[in-house]
């Protein structure tokens, strides 16, 4: 080892000690970076250096995504969906043994889907679910377990921040890592779920079925609600586009399994499309009119179509993740607004009304002005600069989108922040020479290869434990990675190694937001539930680890659970 | 307990105020941020007249809203600490653990990056430097600025949160209590 070897060295432990502390993780490494690179690097380099990767962060172009998904998240919470989603799930599941833990796990796992954060989901779950799970007479172990469990499945299963922060630094595409972290994702959600059930029909006690006092209570509730034209309408149409789509896709996952045993002539899609958006029309016009079929409609089928687009084009490579991001933001500020959510916080209308159009005129000429300088014959500049404009008003008064605004600045912030200084942190260390010296030592070790990837796999989930997620997808991982593209396992090409790699160090990380004690999701859950103490938070989620240590096992011997959507999708 | 003098809260007050304000003017920027996609899409797909700008205004937001949001972000106490052992410490402990780390780690850090940052934007103006990401090609040196600004905010913030943690280490006594934000 030479002498900054010896000083990145230096710099790793340093950094370790440091951040246990407890000094903010991002201002900690920019400082030790910039230290340790002037000394070693010489300091004009170091400056230059810590200036270039700031620099790179901002212009990168898949990373817009991370605020947009993290705004996507606020919107369809403060939107009330997830709210909708949960009381559709109850009232479709309240016979059921343990029907909260499945409406509980079944949310957070759709709602997952519309968020790339851990962040609200806990919140939001332990007010809906922790009371009515009290009252209700559910074990408090095993609920908070559940709620704590679904709510980190926001961070794995796709639009998934950490994964957009992945991808970059792998090489790897990033709608190719959305595929492959769906498996285990939904993998995840299944065990959970088959952990409350099998529980709560061993044991009725811990998990008994909704009374039928309640029941008739929530149908009640129901059956009384009126539902304006915009919401219905909105979930009608959800449902009719949806459906030609979906339609097809069941015909060609019937198509592949008979294909096994059969030649089958293709079925044209369109033909399909066709009559499932007539079966649809057609039976919901049947039920729209039974109040327990609306607002299951109603309640599921608009979040589950915008879930749907986002993902799907992304997952189809029809848009990049950046744009289907925009797109999805823009939906659920748009279902929010259908469901009545964008209310005006206490502003006069007709004040609302002049300025948005004074804005938004003064904001056409501005747009039109600035950008429709090139060859954009339609004046789509102007247009732009009038909606950001006449927006103004709408994002500082309206509650909703101040909040998801406001949310959406702080988070991600905090996390590119925190990129940005890994980043930096990461540049240093490589040019000091330590982390190529880490690597070979890794490489040399008398190991098999399945024993050198298992060792990485320990030394993430020890890591995970005082680190969050981007320091350790930052730091961390350059430095495994030449020594997993190396690995020869399970006889997978290079490329289905890093994505499988990929699923694995997301679930593993994953698994942190779990781990007492220092999982935030606890100290949310205890201020939103103060019935249940800390203590027992802790034991809930120790429960769910061992299943989190189980699937990661199940991933790491059988890739395929992850793999399988990437092939079927290429 | 002995109240801080008035020019020393007045300091806090003064900093802590311009942040507060500055939150709600950046976070505007999610509003380009989303729609310039949008439009993108709607011109590509409706009008087959994809625009040639969207991509360029996505990234400047993006870069911008995180950049200068981060000294709100300060203020909220959301850079994420490593709460293993923090939790346990007295507020006194950590009011002289975060003293000692805002004189001798942060202020440095930011007036280093500050500076540095400010020549290249210098150097950017005078060349009036393009982006070259696309057909359109905007200035881009406003948007170097932003890293100056940024670090200078920061910068000034973590006067303030200095200022604070001294009156803890002092008096075993918070000024603002802070909410966790988990991601």
């Amino acid at each position: 080892m030479n002498l900054n070897e010896i000083l990145g060295a230096i710099m790793l432990f340093g950094m370790v000690a440091v951040i246990f502390i407890g000094f903010p993780i991002s201002f900690t490494l920019l400082f030790l970076a910039l230290v340790f690179g002037g000394i070693g690097l010489g300091w004009a380099q170091t400056f230059d250096l810590a200036y270039l990767q700031i620099w790179g962060t901002m212009k990168d172009e898949i990373l817009p995504s991370v605020p947009l998904f993290i705004f996507m998240g606020y919107m369809t919470e403060q939107a009330g969906l997830m709210e909708r989603l949960f009381m559709a799930l109850r009232l479709l599941l309240s016979r059921l043994r343990g029907a909260l833990y499945l409406a509980v796990i079944l949310t957070a796992t759709i709602f997952a889907m519309a968020t790339g954060i851990v962040g609200a989901a806990v919140t939001v779950l332990g007010i809906m679910a922790g009371p009515i799970m009290i009252k209700t007479g559910y074990d408090s172990r095993l609920s908070a377990g559940a709620i704590a469990a679904g709510g980190t499945l926001g961070v794995l299963i796709p639009p998934s921040v950490m994964l957009v922060v992945m991808g970059p630094t792998m090489g790897v595409p990033v709608n190719q890592l959305y595929s492959a972290a769906f498996g285990p994702g939904f993998l995840l959600a299944g065990m959970y779920i088959a952990y409350c059930l099998t529980r709560s029909f061993i044991n009725p006690a811990l998990g008994p079925p909704v009374p039928p006092e309640e029941r008739i209570a929530a149908l009640e509730a129901v059956k009384t609600a009126v539902v304006p034209r915009p919401v219905w309408v909105l979930g009608l149409v959800s449902l009719v586009v949806m459906s030609p789509i979906l339609a097809s896709l069941a015909i060609s996952v019937v198509e592949m399994v008979v294909g096994l045993f059969f030649t089958v002539p293709e079925t044209p899609k369109v033909i399909v499309g066709v009559i499932g958006a007539a079966l649809a029309l057609f039976g919901a016009v049947q039920y729209l009119r039974a109040p327990f079929f609306r607002s299951v409609i109603i309640g599921i089928a608009p979040l589950a179509a915008l879930i749907f687009f986002t993902l799907g084009t992304i997952l189809a490579g029809l848009a990049t993740p950046t744009e289907a991001a925009s797109c999805g933001a823009f939906g659920a500020t748009f279902l929010a607004m259908v469901y009545g959510k964008l209310t005006l916080g206490g502003l006069n209308k007709s004040v609302f009304g002049i300025s948005t159009s004074i804005a938004a005129i003064v904001g056409y000429f501005i747009g039109h002005h600035f950008i429709d300088v090139g060859p954009s014959a339609l004046g789509a500049g102007g247009i732009f600069g009038a909606l950001c404009l006449g927006l103004i008003p709408a994002f500082l008064y309206s509650p909703p989108l101040r909040n998801a605004g406001m949310g959406t600045m702080v988070t991600s912030a905090m996390v590119l922040l925190l990129a940005v200084a890994s980043n930096v942190f990461g540049a240093v260390f490589t040019k000091l020479g330590t982390a190529g010296v880490i690597t070979n030592g890794l490489i040399a070790m008398p190991l098999g290869d399945m024993m050198k990837l298992a060792l990485i796999m320990v030394i993430i989930f020890i890591l995970g434990w005082p680190f969050e997620w981007p320091a350790i997808i930052l730091v961390f991982l350059p430095i495994f990675l030449p020594v997993v593209e190396k690995l020869k396992v399970h006889g997978l090409s290079k490329l289905d190694l890093l994505i499988w790699f990929g699923a694995l160090v997301a679930v593993n990380l994953q698994t942190a937001f779990l781990s007492p004690p220092v999982a935030m999701s606890a100290y949310y859950l205890r201020n939103v539930v103060p019935q249940w103490s800390l203590a027992t938070i802790y034991r809930g989620m120790a429960d769910y680890m061992v299943i989190q240590c189980i699937a990661l096992a199940g991933l790491f011997f059988f890739p395929d659970i992850s793999l399988w959507l990437v092939r079927v999708l290429k | 307990m002995a109240q801080p003098n008035s020019s020393y809260m007045g300091i806090i007050r003064v900093i802590d105020k311009f942040t507060e304000w500055t939150g709600p003017v950046f976070m505007l920027i999610n509003i380009p941020l989303i729609l310039a996609n949008v439009v993108e899409v709607f011109m590509r797909y409706l009008f087959k007249d994809p625009t040639i700008w969207a991509l360029d205004i996505t990234t400047m937001a993006f870069g911008a809203i995180f950049m200068l949001g981060s000294a709100y972000g300060l203020l909220k106490g959301a850079h994420v600490r490593t709460d293993m052992l923090w939790d346990k410490f007295s507020d006194q402990k950590k009011g002289v653990i975060d003293s000692c780390a805002f004189i001798f780690f942060f202020l440095p850090t930011m007036a280093i990056l500050c500076f540095s940052s400010f020549d290249d934007f210098l150097y950017s103006m005078s060349i009036n430097e393009k982006s070259n990401s696309g057909a359109w090609q905007p200035i881009i040196w406003p948007f170097r600025a932003v890293i100056t600004i940024s670090t200078g905010m920061l910068f000034l913030q973590g006067i303030s949160e200095l200022l604070k943690s001294i009156y803890a280490a002092r008096t075993g006594e918070v000024l603002v209590k802070h909410e966790k934000i988990e991601v």
